[in-house]
This record gives structure tokens, C-alpha cells and sequence, in this order.
């Protein structure tokens, strides 16, 4: 387990919140749709998979502003979990490079 | 297992010939009920289903002529003794089928993995437990990478790659320090339940 990664379990089982390993993950690209431009700089928030109105999103910290997603898309519920900030960043930057 | 089979077999055949012998009862005139009585292939065991001791039917002995004081209207017929013995053969057929239906659900369980494996553990929910679990894991033979990929109310799933056929419960077995029971495996996964594991690591 890297440091990375117990930090994010340790949080994760802290606060309650459901933990997950990135790696080797491809989520859709065309999530990104669901992400604005400002929380895709930070590199502190991914989305994993939408089915029907819920969007699951990887979170590197956890407590994440949502509010533009919720503000944008006030239909969609969001659960969060918590990932490590290394795999967040990796999966993000694979995802934008995809989405083009 | 074919013995099972057999046994089951023979007990089918048998519970045929009662019903048979029941039909013709309720056939024939009532004063022909005296001459029935039932073959001695009536006492069978079926000691072999694993029903252990006791599991033989036998039955029940009435004597030929009536006793002194006892109103032989009262007392129960042949039908009524192949009536109890009818019970009790669906009664253990329904029991070794449902034995059998147990030992078939267990063969199904591989005794070889490989590949890529997910081992789910119900009831680890600390970062310790965890960590434990993952260094456990990582310890068993041909296990090439455990990689946590999920943690979600009390419930941890791994991925291992295996290299080879690996005896993956056994090995488990081997290398897990928490006693541990196996709820389901198929080739892709392998879903345990960590049973008393409430130190204060």
C-alpha cells in the first residue's frame, strides 16, 4: 500500500465515505462533461460512472466542493468516494487526454 | 456420489412398489385387507444417505392374531401402516435430495484459480484489518499483485493475480491470521467473512 493510498483509505474509513483504487481504471471520457473546467484544473475531483441520475465521483480529499456540479446539474445525485490523490491526478489526466 | 445415486435410486423404485401395493388396497374389497401385509423388503436403511444412526425405516410389527383385550377394529390396518411408511420415504427422499443439492453446490466450488482473481472480505472495516489483509495476501503462493480495489461499508475487495493454477483457499487457509469462513467462490471470485476478528490492532 503506498502512502497515497493509506492516506485515502485512513480518511475514507474516518469520515465513513466509500473507498477506491484507480489504477488501470478508463472511465468514460465524456464525463468530463459533468466536470467543470475549474474542478478539472485542480485535479482533486474525477468522475467514475454515471448510471441513471447518479454520478460517482473519485475525490482526492474528503471534502470537495461540489457545489458547481450541484448547481449545474441539480437532477443528478452525487456520491462521493474517497482515492488517492496519485490516481485521481493519473485517471483525470488520462481522461483529458482521451476527451481531447 | 453414484452411491447416493443408487440408494436414491432404489429408494424411487421402492416408494413406487408402495403406492402400488396402496392402489391395489383401495381396490379390493375390505375383506381382502387381512391377506396383505407388506414384503420384507419393507425394512430398508438408507444408512448410506448419511442420515447416520437410527435412519432405518422399519415397519411397524402387529401380530397376527388379535391380542386379549384390545378391540381389533382399533386397530390400524395395513394401509394405515403403508401410509406412515410412504411419509417417511418422501421424507428422507426430500432429505437426501436436499443433502445431495448441498453437495453439489460444494463440488461446484473451483479447487484451482488463476488469472485474475477478486477476493471479497465481509466484516474487515479498519485500516489495520485491512492492511493485515493485503500483506496476508500478498504472502500466499503465486499471488503476483493484491491490489485494494474497493472498501465500502465493512466490505474489502482485492484483486490478486495469480500465476498458475493456485489452490487459492487453501492458501488462504495457510496464510490468513484471522479464522475466516468461505461464503462463495467462483473462478472470478472469492467472497469471505472474517469471523471474530475484534482485536485492537
Amino acid at each position: 500500500m503506498t502512502p497515497s493510498e493509506r492516506a485515502a483509505l485512513t480518511a475514507a474509513l474516518e469520515r465513513g465515505l466509500p473507498y477506491a483504487g484507480l489504477r488501470d481504471l478508463e472511465p468514460d471520457p465524456n464525463l468530463l462533461l459533468y466536470l467543470p473546467t475549474t474542478m478539472t484544473a485542480t485535479g482533486e475531483v474525477v468522475p467514475l460512472s454515471r448510471e441513471e441520475n447518479v454520478l460517482e465521483l473519485a475525490c482526492a480529499h474528503p471534502d470537495p466542493d461540489l457545489s458547481p456540479i450541484r448547481s449545474r446539474f441539480p437532477r443528478l445525485r452525487l456520491e462521493v468516494c474517497i482515492s488517492p490523490a496519485d490516481d485521481v491526478r493519473s485517471v483525470l489526466g488520462a481522461m483529458s487526454e482521451r476527451f481531447g | 456420489m453414484s452411491n447416493i445415486h443408487e440408494t436414491l435410486a432404489q429408494l424411487d423404485d421402492r416408494l413406487d412398489d408402495l403406492r402400488r401395493q396402496v392402489a391395489r388396497l383401495t381396490e379390493e374389497p375390505a375383506g381382502g385387507l387381512g391377506a396383505h401385509r407388506l414384503t420384507p423388503g419393507a425394512n430398508f436403511s438408507v444408512s448410506r444417505l448419511g442420515g447416520g444412526p437410527g435412519a432405518t425405516v422399519q415397519a411397524p410389527e402387529w401380530p397376527d392374531a388379535p391380542e386379549e383385550g384390545v378391540d381389533p377394529t382399533l386397530r390400524p390396518g395395513p394401509g394405515a401402516e403403508i401410509h406412515e411408511l410412504l411419509g417417511a420415504c418422501e421424507r428422507l427422499l426430500a432429505e437426501a435430495r436436499e443433502l445431495m443439492g448441498a453437495r453439489g453446490a460444494e463440488q461446484a466450488r473451483p479447487a484451482f484459480f488463476e488469472g485474475m482473481v477478486t477476493l471479497v472480505a465481509r466484516g474487515a472495516d479498519r485500516l489495520a484489518t485491512i492492511q493485515v489483509l493485503e500483506d496476508s495476501l500478498s504472502r500466499a503462493g503465486q499471488v503476483t499483485r493484491v491490489y485494494l480495489r474497493r472498501v465500502q461499508a465493512g466490505q474489502v475487495r482485492f484483486e490478486l493475480t495469480l500465476t498458475g493454477g493456485v489452490d487459492l483457499v487453501g492458501e488462504l487457509n495457510r496464510v490468513m491470521p484471522f479464522p475466516f469462513a468461505v461464503r462463495s467462490a467462483t473462478r472470478e471470485e472469492v467472497v469471505i467473512s472474517l469471523e471474530g476478528e475484534g482485536g485492537d490492532l
